[in-house]
């Protein structure tokens, strides 16, 4: 069962990503909330996460530092990390990406803004297309 | 109306709609006169700031029952089981939603715009003599408005 942390200030932009997430593949996921980087990173000191939603405006630590200190831990850095942003800027979005997020997304997200930018980690989530699988090989090996 | 107020109402009937629509699943339409429609509802207010690159102030005013229906919807919760934090988090992410929409709607595509972060149930937050626009909408039979302000952001629309 995978795990996602979710970070943002708003209980509201939170309650937002869960449900795209549940629509996008994750029905059965468990969530970890979160209303900062700090928060997140107290949080993951403790708890395992397949995959890490944040904000990047928040206050007491942005998103942006989150992601230094997620990507800077050998414990950490393997966790794909979505950043979601109400504002624009190129030039952060680019930075941040050479950080190594995942993607950058506007908000609000939709299901289908997630699924295009975690589509490999929805897919292992699907029961019906893991079944699939399953069949597909046993059809290959015979 | 000159054109100028013709853009920005289409920008952020636009804004205003597709949001409430995507997070709050209801569907909105502008109106015309409201009046007799806002003035029994006690009003909750979000206000934030445009810091760059056109200096502005977006609010957001709608009624309490309005913001308890939409609680209701996205959080699974009774009526009774809503506090004032929920209503004014959810009022100040909406805002900041539609205010993302309409600073990608009026900057150029490449260009970065950055927002303060929302407050709740404060006066306006910008220059009293700032020029301001002030669009009404209906969600649910329910009045609420979302006004801008601020000479360089209102002029942007003009060019966008």
């Amino acid at each position: 069962m995978k795990r996602v942390l979710i970070v943002d200030d708003s209980n509201t932009a939170r309650m937002v990503v869960k449900r795209c997430l549940e629509i996008a593949g994750f029905m059965d996921a468990t969530f970890l909330e979160a209303a900062n980087g700090k928060e997140a990173l107290t949080l993951l000191k403790q708890e395992r996460a397949d995959l890490v939603v944040t904000d990047l405006n928040m206050p007491v630590m942005d998103g942006e530092t989150f992601l230094k200190w997620v990507k800077g831990s050998p414990k950490t850095h393997d966790i794909p990390v979505v950043m979601i942003s109400s504002a624009r800027n190129p030039a952060k979005e680019k930075q941040v990406l050479d950080m190594g997020a995942l993607a950058v997304l506007g908000k609000p997200v939709s299901p289908e803004m997630l699924r295009e930018s975690i589509g490999d980690l929805v897919e292992t989530e699907d029961p019906w297309a893991q079944g699939m699988a399953v069949e597909d090989e046993k059809e290959e090996s015979e | 109306m000159n054109y100028k107020k013709n853009r920005l109402q289409e920008i952020i009937a636009s804004a205003v709609g597709e949001t409430f629509e995507e997070m709050a699943f209801l569907e909105v339409c502008q109106v015309e006169d409201p009046d007799e429609l806002m003035d029994e509802e006690s009003l909750l207010r979000a206000s934030l700031l445009v810091h760059d690159p056109f200096p502005g102030e977006l609010c957001l005013v709608a009624p309490r029952s309005l913001m308890a229906d939409v609680a209701m919807g996205l959080f699974s919760l009774e009526k009774e089981n809503i506090d004032d934090l929920t209503l004014f988090d959810l009022l100040a992410e909406l805002l900041n939603t539609i205010a993302g929409k309409i600073m990608n709607q009026i900057t150029p595509q490449d260009a970065t715009f950055r927002l303060g972060l929302p407050e709740t149930g404060v006066e306006s937050l910008a220059d009293a003599g700032a020029q301001t626009v002030e669009f009404y909408f209906d969600g649910d039979e329910k009045v609420f408005s979302v006004a801008a302000s601020g000479d360089a952001f209102i002029a942007q629309a003009e060019f966008c």
